[in-house]
């Protein structure tokens, strides 16, 4: 276990890691503009983003126990049939989550 | 302002799942016996969730600064793929910049890609405050979590996976705004593959490495689509 004084200096490294990966972009390609390459794949990013995303955060479901993964599923279907129909994602996000604390409980 | 109230509400849900999870971090520290600055000067200085889970961990087992900054930065490294995204939008941001590519978490980076913000606005202000108060939920959460974590009555159990429905929501209006369908199935297949293969602390760096790789090499067909 570190001490505070080093958890402290490896707080900082960490922060200064974390924003050399934010801002690496920013300082490689600022100044020019960036190639057609770049430029088409770069659209693409947001969507692969989310893609990536909502199944980083169902991967560690127990999909092979009861109740098998269903309150997440359920909990990620009424929320996405939800924003289809109203596209309100207040709305879209509190019901879809609070079906899941529910099921989560009584499942 | 009504810059300040339309990010305020943009980012409820952010607010829901900040405070959850930064709250359970906040308890981590405090369980660990560590005092409540060191909470606050991590949630305040890294800003990153996964990024402030693993250090916790390492911390513990007494890692050195190298092996934190290697981890960090491979834990990380997918933020270099949304700047990648916000090149030209972030451009047009002074004074706000700096700021922004310091703030740009997963679910930040979410909000600003894929909310279309209202004309009469101004674009920079809106994203900085944005921007402000994901980091001020985060920062709260932790201190709260510090002190409190363990003797909230409510059982929020499960609250989290508000997170997990903001990326869900941001998909779907994706979706609708992206007239091609390729990236999608690309970024599905790429995220399931290294989810079941490359276990859970390499998924998300491997999904990004395939994807960005897959789309190199459909260019040809999705420029058709």
């Amino acid at each position: 276990m570190l001490s505070v004084q080093q958890i402290i200096t490896a707080t900082v490294i960490a922060a200064a890691v974390t924003l050399f990966t934010r801002a690496a972009p920013f300082v490689f390609f600022g100044k020019n503009r960036p190639s057609p390459a770049i430029m088409y794949m770069q659209r693409y990013i947001p969507p692969m983003t989310m893609v990536i995303l909502v199944i980083y955060c169902l991967k560690d479901i127990a999909w092979q126990t009861y109740p098998y993964g269903f309150p997440a599923l359920f909990g990620a279907a009424v929320t996405a049939a939800l924003h289809m129909w109203r596209r309100n994602a207040l709305i879209s996000i509190f019901a879809g989550t609070t079906l899941y604390m529910f099921m989560i409980r009584v499942l | 302002m009504p810059e300040k109230l339309f990010a305020f509400k943009t980012t409820i849900p952010i607010m829901l799942g900040y405070l959850a999870i930064g709250c359970a971090f906040g308890l981590i520290i405090h369980n660990a016996g560590y005092p409540w600055y060191v909470v606050m000067l991590m949630s305040l200085l890294m800003y990153a969730g996964a990024g402030q889970y693993a250090a916790t961990g390492m911390f513990a087992s007494g890692a050195g600064y190298i092996d934190i900054a290697i981890a960090i930065f491979l834990i990380n490294s997918r933020h270099m793929v949304y700047g990648l995204s916000l090149l030209v939008k972030f451009s047009g941001c002074m004074p706000y910049t700096p700021y922004l590519i310091f703030g740009l978490t997963d679910e930040t980076y979410g909000l600003l890609t894929t909310t279309k913000i209202p004309a009469m606005l101004n674009k920079a202000k809106t994203y900085f405050w944005v921007t402000l108060f994901d980091h001020s939920y985060w920062v709260i959460g932790g201190i709260i979590g510090f002190f409190i974590g363990a003797a909230v009555p409510f059982d929020f159990y499960g609250v989290d996976f508000a997170l997990t429905a903001l990326f869900i929501v941001l998909l779907t209006e994706q979706w609708k705004s992206c007239p091609e369908k390729p990236p999608f199935i690309l970024a599905g297949l790429c995220a399931v593959t290294a989810a079941l293969f490359a276990g859970g602390k390499n998924m998300l760096i491997v999904s990004f490495v395939m994807s960005l790789t897959g789309i190199m090499l459909i260019r040809r067909w999705v420029e058709k689509c």
